[in-house]
């Protein structure tokens, strides 16, 4: 949780023990941390000469000092040198990041930021303020819920102060206000993905799709594995089969006030533990795997925060839930299934199991509903980070306006895409001779992440669709300061702007 | 009696590929398997103490032509009227999907195939893109056959050049196949396509020569053997003469460029040392007039260059460094630059490759190949730009002078790198040649081409050369080129928070980009971009494209020469 307040222009009149400062590259300090320093810190100069701090992009001052209230701390960090007059605001976010990450250090769960101008970054005071808090609270959270020994604990709530000088109130009253929803959002996100796959099962996780509907009157249908099985979703059957557990197939639907207002699809892979099935991995891989529901939880997060937010569109989230475990009962390489388009797939590899429930998901939301557009999010493969590593998203589709829109949220919420070619040369890579496709690629064509999105592609129909593969994004990304190893949430914040900005 | 041994080392070998299949195909864990990167090893020279002559030796171009006659085209003719009067056995004939049957198509009904129209229909024959026919027939004393291929239907009022090209490249093959060489193409109207008859004719020709292609010099069953010339003939019913003249010119050229290039490739490495690459670029330089310069192995060594050295240093075939010079007639014309990797054989260094990775790396030449090829098109061609080429020359092999792990090189331009792994090598001889590049000329762009990384290939597939730039300008005209030549590439993120991949305690960088997992396609550029200075700069990994291609006509297993066309057109169209 946090706490936001906004006060005016005096840093030293915040609750804040932290004391976060932007400066840009070899400018001199001025306003309130000039005022600061004179009464407080008269070395301060010196001491950023001393320490070679010239205001660079990801350089970091901290100075502890006196005052009536105690000791507090003064973190300088850099923004670097603008180009063409403007600030970028990912530099900007790392940096909130960064100085919000020292707070356990110091030991404090009260920090107050100055808000540079919105002009610095040619966007406006919501905007900024809310980045500002969405950021700040990422760059907070942790996972301690399973830690007992008290010094690893940190603080439960953080208390952030903005200090504005000539901001417009409102705007960053607003910005504060849907931040904060953004926020729980990502929160919720990276809690699911976190928990342990035993703590967060299908049917856990079909429970808080159930709490998210009813506090946001959004309505909800869960299939269970019979009933799923029943409706023709051979992909989801056969991948549950594996495990003790049932799968649960989730359909969430929240209905605009805005007569006629378009819909869009929110598809996310929730596979809560992948072992691989009978194809299984290799104990390295396996590790992690708790995290192959990051897709369903990044779905789940958007929907809480959106139930908030009300955007004036209408969306239908459909999540597919299930375990990829090796048993007697477990799918088979060569086993085939028909899913609920009708269509079959070969199983050559049981670990190949995410286009198998996003390939029923998929053909069930472009049946039942009349879709504007469909986003799915998915850890689907290990070629992923091969190819782009852990800093963008892979983005694959045929829609160019679709793709577009996409492109513009990632640029606006953090959540950065990069495209992939999809083109019809790679179809023949999933031919089988026994069913209308495999679920692996031809080895000859490798291309991992594309062959899947061709996979994937037999399932949507015409409605314009873009697939999110974020194997790579999802866990541990090394070196951004407002992430920690462990989930990232990704996605969240991209969906979120996606549905806030459609028209 | 099969040997007990050597079935279970098959079974474990098994094993191990399907688990790297297996990982790579589902598990979002992120891994990075080490036949991933392609990495390489270096030389060391210690012991051979050669009298270092002057740094820079201008060397007498001798000519060293070879026997064998690589397939292509020897001759185009054109003809107008009269088109199954002519020596071709076979005629290919393209039609547009859904196009009602007529023209040319129902002559050959009315004259020699009654019930043509029927036939296809009976066939499922629509004109959709790689939808054919091929139907013998009775003419004059002998028998041609009919190639009916299909073209798509028109988007936005255009047809595909792409399904065009392989529309003629199916033709090609399945002439090929029937050992006919002599082959007719009815141009379709350019019109159709949005493009002039120049392009349209050379790209035709162009095509029909890379279909043609194939390398069997070390064949030695007659049977196996194709015929080597092709002749090809265009029938022109509407098009301008001037235009397909110049169109048959233009292709010739080209098509010879891409045909060398990946003669060169295919060529196993035994045949294709550094010295004898070294050959060949002189005597692509007497042939062109062209400046040229080597380096032999002592002087790459004494100029500093430690990458290249380095990677050198384990073969016993000396590597070298070639300059190639082009210049044009043009006052101020600008100049770019060119630089290719020859690895002439990359066995991984000490850092050995398994043998699955290692079977095909004679192609780590390729990048050098194409630049060859090129500059040997453009040498005809004569574009209004200045070209450098570099080109740095090496084998990576593992012995007891090779570059080992944790060897600290430092290159050209001064900066130091740590090997972690000898097998990634392409970096570290582009390094040096790159640097080179920028310190000797003043250029206005680079493009580098390399065999760099098998991440490569997991990124993208087959179908699409990487390439990595900071410069949009830059990346507009290679985009363009690509378009235009048909050697299809895909932009991948060159983005600032990969550097911190390869930091090191003991070097300005590691080559390897060990501190971040994943993205080698992007860590292999990130490295490279250490020693391009200011110059815009283009970055082609071609791992995924440069051999063994699946399902374009116009390839076969083997070189595909991608690349080659990509510049050829870069530089006549640079402004």
């Amino acid at each position: 949780m946090m706490y936001v307040d906004i006060i005016q222009k005096d840093l030293l009149a915040s609750k804040g023990k932290v004391l976060g400062v932007f400066v840009e590259y070899e400018k001199t300090l001025e306003g309130t941390v000039a005022e600061i320093a004179q009464q407080h810190i008269p070395a301060l100069q010196q001491l950023m000469v001393d320490s070679n701090f010239t205001g660079k992009a990801g350089e970091k001052l901290i100075v502890p000092f006196m005052t009536e209230a105690g000791v507090r701390y003064l973190i300088l960090v850099g923004l670097g040198a603008r180009n063409q007059g403007v600030w970028d605001i990912e530099t900007y976010r790392r940096a909130v990041g960064s100085v919000v990450r020292e707070l356990p250090h110091l030991k404090s769960d009260t920090l107050a930021l100055v808000l540079p101008s919105a002009e610095s970054f040619a966007c406006t005071d919501e905007y900024l303020a809310q980045q500002t808090v969405i950021i700040a609270d990422m760059a907070y959270y942790h996972f301690d819920k399973f830690i007992t020994e008290a010094s690893r604990k940190y603080p439960k709530d953080l208390a952030l102060t903005l200090v504005v000088h000539n901001h417009q109130q409102a705007g960053i009253e607003d910005g504060v206000h849907s931040g904060k929803i953004c926020a729980r959002g990502i929160y919720e996100t990276r809690y699911w993905v976190d928990m342990p796959p035993d703590h967060s099962t299908p049917f856990d996780f079909a429970r808080r799709a159930k709490e998210i509907a009813e506090s946001h009157k959004f309505k909800i249908s869960i299939f269970n594995e019979a009933e799923v099985n029943q409706m023709g979703m051979g992909g989801l059957g056969a991948v549950a089969r594996g495990s003790e557990r049932d799968c649960q197939f989730v359909v969430l639907e929240y209905t605009c006030k805005k007569a006629g207002a378009p819909t869009l699809g929110f598809v996310g892979k929730g596979i809560t533990f992948d072992a691989g099935g009978l194809s299984l991995k290799p104990a390295d891989y396996m590790e992690t795997m708790k995290e192959d529901m990051s897709g369903a939880a990044a779905v789940l997060g958007a929907m809480d925060a959106l139930g908030s937010l009300a955007p004036e569109v209408n969306i239908v989230a459909v999540v597919p839930l299930a375990e990829n475990l090796p048993s007697g009962k477990a799918i088979k390489p060569g086993d085939i299934v028909t899913f609920y388009n009708g269509k079959t797939a070969e199983i050559l590899n049981t670990d190949a199991e995410g286009r198998l429930i996003l390939a029923d998901a998929l053909a069930y939301a472009v049946k039942h509903y009349k879709l504007d557009a469909l986003i799915d999010l998915a850890t689907l493969t290990g070629a992923c980070p091969v190819a782009l590593g852990h800093f963008f998203t892979a983005l694959l589709s045929e829609h160019e306006d679709l793709v577009k829109r996409v492109q513009e949220s990632a640029t606006r919420s953090g959540d950065r895409v990069w495209r992939l070619p999809l083109v019809d040369d790679f179809k023949p890579a999933i031919k089988s001779e026994y069913a209308d496709m495999k679920n692996i690629g031809s080895r000859r064509y490798s291309a991992g992440t594309i062959t899947a999105t061709c996979f994937l592609q037999n399932f949507v129909g015409d409605v314009p669709w873009v697939h999110l593969d974020i194997a790579g994004t999802a866990f541990d990304v090394p070196d951004i300061s407002y992430y920690r190893g462990g989930a990232t949430g990704v996605g969240v914040r991209l969906l979120i702007d996606l549905a806030m900005n459609w028209k | 009696m099969m040997n007990e041994r050597i079935v279970m080392k098959m079974l474990k070998k098994y094993h191990l590929i399907r688990v790297l299949v297996l990982c790579a195909l589902c598990c979002t864990q992120i891994f990075d398997v080490r036949t991933h990167t392609r990495l390489s090893s270096q030389p060391q020279n210690g012991s051979i103490p050669a009298p270092a002559s002057d740094a820079q030796q201008q060397v007498a171009a001798t000519p060293a032509s070879s026997e064998y006659k690589i397939p292509g085209i020897s001759e185009v003719n054109v003809v107008e009227k009269d088109i199954l009067n002519t020596s071709a056995k076979c005629l290919g004939v393209c039609v547009q999907e859904g196009e009602p049957f007529g023209g040319v198509l129902s002559d050959i009904e009315q004259k020699y195939i009654p019930g043509l129209q029927q036939m296809m229909s009976d066939r499922k024959f629509v004109g959709k893109a790689g939808d054919k026919l091929i139907i013998p027939f009775k003419y004059a004393d002998g028998i041609k056959n009919l190639f009916v291929v299909g073209l798509g239907s028109k988007k936005a009022g255009v047809l595909d050049i792409e399904t065009y090209r392989r529309a003629v490249g199916s033709v090609v093959r399945d002439a090929t196949d029937l050992k006919i060489d002599q082959v007719a193409i009815y141009l379709p109207s350019e019109k159709s396509f949005n493009c002039d008859a120049t392009y349209l004719v050379q790209q035709t020709v162009v095509i029909a020569d890379m279909a043609y292609y194939c390398f069997d010099q070390f064949i030695t069953d007659k049977n196996l053997k194709y015929p080597h010339d092709l002749m090809l003939i265009l029938v022109a019913q509407d098009h301008d003469k001037a235009q397909i003249t110049e169109g048959i010119r233009i292709g010739k050229t080209c098509a010879q460029g891409v045909r060398k290039a990946r003669y060169w490739i295919d060529l196993p490495s035994e045949n294709s040392s550094p010295e004898e690459f070294v050959a060949r670029a002189k005597e692509l330089a007497q042939k062109h007039m062209f400046d040229i310069t080597v380096f032999n192995d002592n002087e790459i060594k004494k100029m500093g260059m430690g990458g290249l050295s380095s990677v050198g240093q384990g073969s016993d075939r000396p590597s070298r460094f070639v300059v190639l010079k082009y210049t044009c007639k043009k006052e101020g014309a600008p100049t770019i630059g060119f630089a290719g990797k020859g690895v002439t054989f990359d066995s991984g260094g000490l850092n050995l490759k398994p043998t699955e990775a290692m079977s095909y790396m004679k192609d780590d030449k390729a990048g050098a190949s194409i630049v060859l090829g090129a500059m040997d098109a453009l040498g005809n061609l004569k574009p209004d730009v200045n070209i450098v080429c570099c080109i740095p020359l090496a084998d990576n092999m593992p012995s007891g002078k090779a570059m080992k792990p944790g060897d600290i090189v430092t290159m050209y331009n001064g900066k130091t790198a740590e090997i972690l792994n000898t097998d990634a090598e392409g970096r570290l001889i582009l390094a040096d040649a790159m640097a080179y590049m920028v310190k000797q000329f003043k250029l206005d762009a680079i493009i580098d081409l390399a065999t760099l990384t098998g991440a490569c290939r997991i990124a993208l597939g087959p179908y699409y050369a990487a390439f990595l730039s900071k410069h949009d300008d830059l990346v507009a005209r290679l985009q363009e080129s690509s378009k235009n030549s048909g050697d299809r590439v895909w932009r991948l993120p060159l983005d600032d928070d990969y550097k911190a991949a390869f930091k090191t305690e003991n070097a300005d960088m590691d080559n390897t980009g060990s501190k971040i997992e994943g993205a080698g396609t992007i860590k292999g550029a990130m490295f490279l971009q250490n020693f391009v200075g200011d110059v815009p700069w283009v970055h082609l990994d071609i791992a995924n494209v440069a051999f063994n291609v699946p399902n374009i006509s116009y390839y076969r297993s083997g070189a595909t020469g991608a690349g080659v066309r990509l510049l050829i057109d870069l530089a006549m169209n640079w402004k």
